[in-house]
């Protein structure tokens, strides 16, 4: 009620030359990680980890609990130290800041969190409000600045309330709101959606992907979920025990994953095989045999029928045990799981090597005896 | 069999009601900044200092450990000092307050030592300072606590002012030992006893209230 006899809606924005005159963000990557450790006593939680976060892009960090991602986005913003390394935020090494000086960069840094973390004592405006408070914004500025977030975040309506009466993602979106406030250069995921049920997360990814695209916000983002990176991020990198393993555009790293780890997190995402299949595979061929094969195609080749093009170029015909189709950023990665009747050996060989001049990515997982 | 019953309550009454309050407000001003400090620099505080906690902590337990009769006695010097005078009303606040400000500090500490540090942390990532982060989350979200434990300390502060007699203070407690208990007149026992409970009754329930009011979780 206390904003009733504010202009409305688009005029808002207009007389507040705050809003549209938010720091500069200096040119080149945004994030400069090198060579950082960190140990917890004898625990190592990072182990010489280098990378770049470049601006505007979306980059995922994934990693099964444990591997080190939380202990990596802490020391992004400060909340963690590492023992060794530098990390420069916007050019600027943060390692050896004093407390006062890296509040000011937090300042620019915004971060959202798996348990929302919201303020129960305070309201939704006063919330959203409170980076705006630390960074010394008041009055009608502050009161513009809040509105136009909730209206980004879809939660205009809800300004009033405690975030006890929100749902999940209801919470989430004041948090991201929140995060948002004080114009940072750079977003922090902490496990944004691993608190929210399927259909939440789906719509809180579109609205960080919208956020990024309108706003050119450079994101980065930790999870467990292959299915967050798959839908979000331009950029992943895979983590384990503390060391990368694995980085590469996502595109790539679906299609053609290098690191067992990867494979294996992109592999629980698939619907597996039939347990008789899975369980029966042998190393060594025998007559009567049927091989079985891993095929991905992706971008250009997930277009072509690859299939039906070897089966006139080499007359076999492959039997189709799985498929499945997916979309990671909006281009197919088609994978199939197929099988040759009583492959001898040298069909096998010649399978394999048409199959691996045309599909992106090509395993062998072994024979069976029975198909079904 | 004393005429004059009524003034009798109404005085103790009052004086009862002087001490716990005047003592009350010293303890929560007091002891809420104590208890804060408790917090602030426990390890994993937001500012650690072992030998401040430890210090601290030391000097709030010795307190607690002095019973309250002790205490008033022990502090008859530092009454005079401070009050100008040993007896009365006026002069048991002293040693009141000194006693309920650990205990309170106590009570303070575990609401604030509560708080989720997930929120601590997210305000710290908005570039917070400790005093932003003592302003808008410590305190704001552990006040229905804070408010609670103000409550109990109200509640045993009225206990303790019965002892407050001994150094001429007056109040309920000290009407009950000297007319029930030296002269033998139960009427007055009785009649202090189910005073004390409607006052003790009024207290819990304004605070619960209050502590509800500023509860949104």
């Amino acid at each position: 009620m206390l904003f009733e006899d504010l202009p409305c809606d688009d005029c808002i924005l207009e007389d507040v030359p705050y809003l549209h005159a938010p720091a500069p963000i200096p040119e080149g990557a945004i994030v400069r990680v090198s060579n950082i450790s960190k140990n917890f006593g004898p625990v190592t939680a990072l182990d010489d980890v280098t990378f770049e976060v470049q601006r505007g892009e979306i980059l995922g960090i994934i990693g099964r609990s444990g591997a080190g991602k939380s202990t990596l986005i802490r020391c992004l913003n400060g909340l963690e130290k590492p023992d060794r390394g530098r990390i420069e935020i916007l050019g600027q090494d943060i390692v050896p800041l004093s407390e006062g000086a890296l509040q000011r960069v937090r300042g620019r840094v915004g971060m959202i969190f798996q348990h929302f973390n919201l303020l129960s004592a305070k309201t939704v405006e006063q919330n959203v409000a409170l980076p705006l408070k630390i960074a010394g914004i008041s009055g009608p500025e502050r009161t513009a600045r809040v509105w136009e977030l909730l209206e980004l975040v879809g939660l205009s309506d809800k300004a009033q309330v405690y975030p006890a009466k929100l749902s999940g993602g209801q919470k989430q979106r004041v948090g991201i709101a929140r995060a948002l406030a004080a114009h940072p250069a750079l977003l922090l995921c902490d496990e944004a959606t691993s608190a929210l049920d399927p259909e939440t997360i789906l719509s809180i990814l579109d609205l960080l992907r919208d956020i990024n695209r309108r706003l050119g916000l450079t994101i980065v983002l930790i999870t467990h979920e292959m299915s967050v990176v798959r839908a979000i991020a331009d950029r992943v990198i895979v983590m384990d025990r503390g060391c990368i393993v694995e980085e590469g555009e996502v595109q790539r790293v679906f299609a053609a994953p290098e690191a067992e780890l990867t494979r294996r997190l992109i592999g629980s995402q698939t619907s597996e095989l039939p347990s008789v299949l899975r369980n029966g595979f042998l190393n060594g061929w025998a007559q009567g045999m049927h091989l079985v094969m891993r095929l991905q195609l992706s971008g250009d080749t997930a277009q072509r029928p690859v299939l039906a093009e070897m089966t006139r170029d080499l007359d076999v015909l492959p039997v189709v045990l799985h498929a499945a189709v997916q979309h990671v950023q909006e281009q197919a990665v088609a994978s199939f799981v197929v099988a040759f009747r009583d492959a001898s050996e040298p069909l096998a060989r010649h399978v394999g090597e048409y199959l691996a001049a045309r599909v992106s990515r090509l395993e062998v997982l072994g024979y069976v005896r029975q198909l079904a | 069999m004393y005429g004059n019953w009524p003034d009798l309550f109404l005085q103790a009454l009052q004086d009862t009601l002087e001490m716990t309050i005047a003592a009350g407000l010293i303890a929560f001003v007091a002891g809420l900044p104590l208890g804060l400090v408790l917090v602030a620099s426990a390890p994993g505080g937001i500012w650690e200092h072992r030998w401040v906690n430890r210090t601290l902590g030391a000097i709030v337990n010795a307190f607690r450990a002095v019973p309250f009769i002790v205490l008033l006695v022990a502090l008859i010097p530092l009454t005079r000092l401070i009050a100008g005078t040993s007896i009365g009303t006026e002069a048991a606040i002293v040693p009141l307050a000194i006693g309920a400000t650990p205990y309170y500090a106590r009570i303070a500490e575990v609401s604030l030592r509560e708080v989720d540090r997930g929120l601590i942390e997210a305000v710290k990532s908005m570039g917070g300072s400790r005093w932003t982060i003592v302003c808008e989350v410590l305190v704001p979200e552990a006040l229905p606590g804070l408010l609670s434990g103000f409550t109990v300390t109200l509640v045993t502060m009225i206990g303790a002012s019965a002892m407050a007699g001994a150094i001429g203070a007056g109040g309920l407690g000290d009407l009950a030992i000297r007319y029930g208990y030296q002269r033998f007149d139960t009427g007055i026992m009785v009649g202090v006893i189910i005073v004390l409970i409607g006052l003790v009754s009024l207290v819990q329930l304004g605070g619960d209230r209050l502590a509800r009011l500023f509860d949104h979780r």
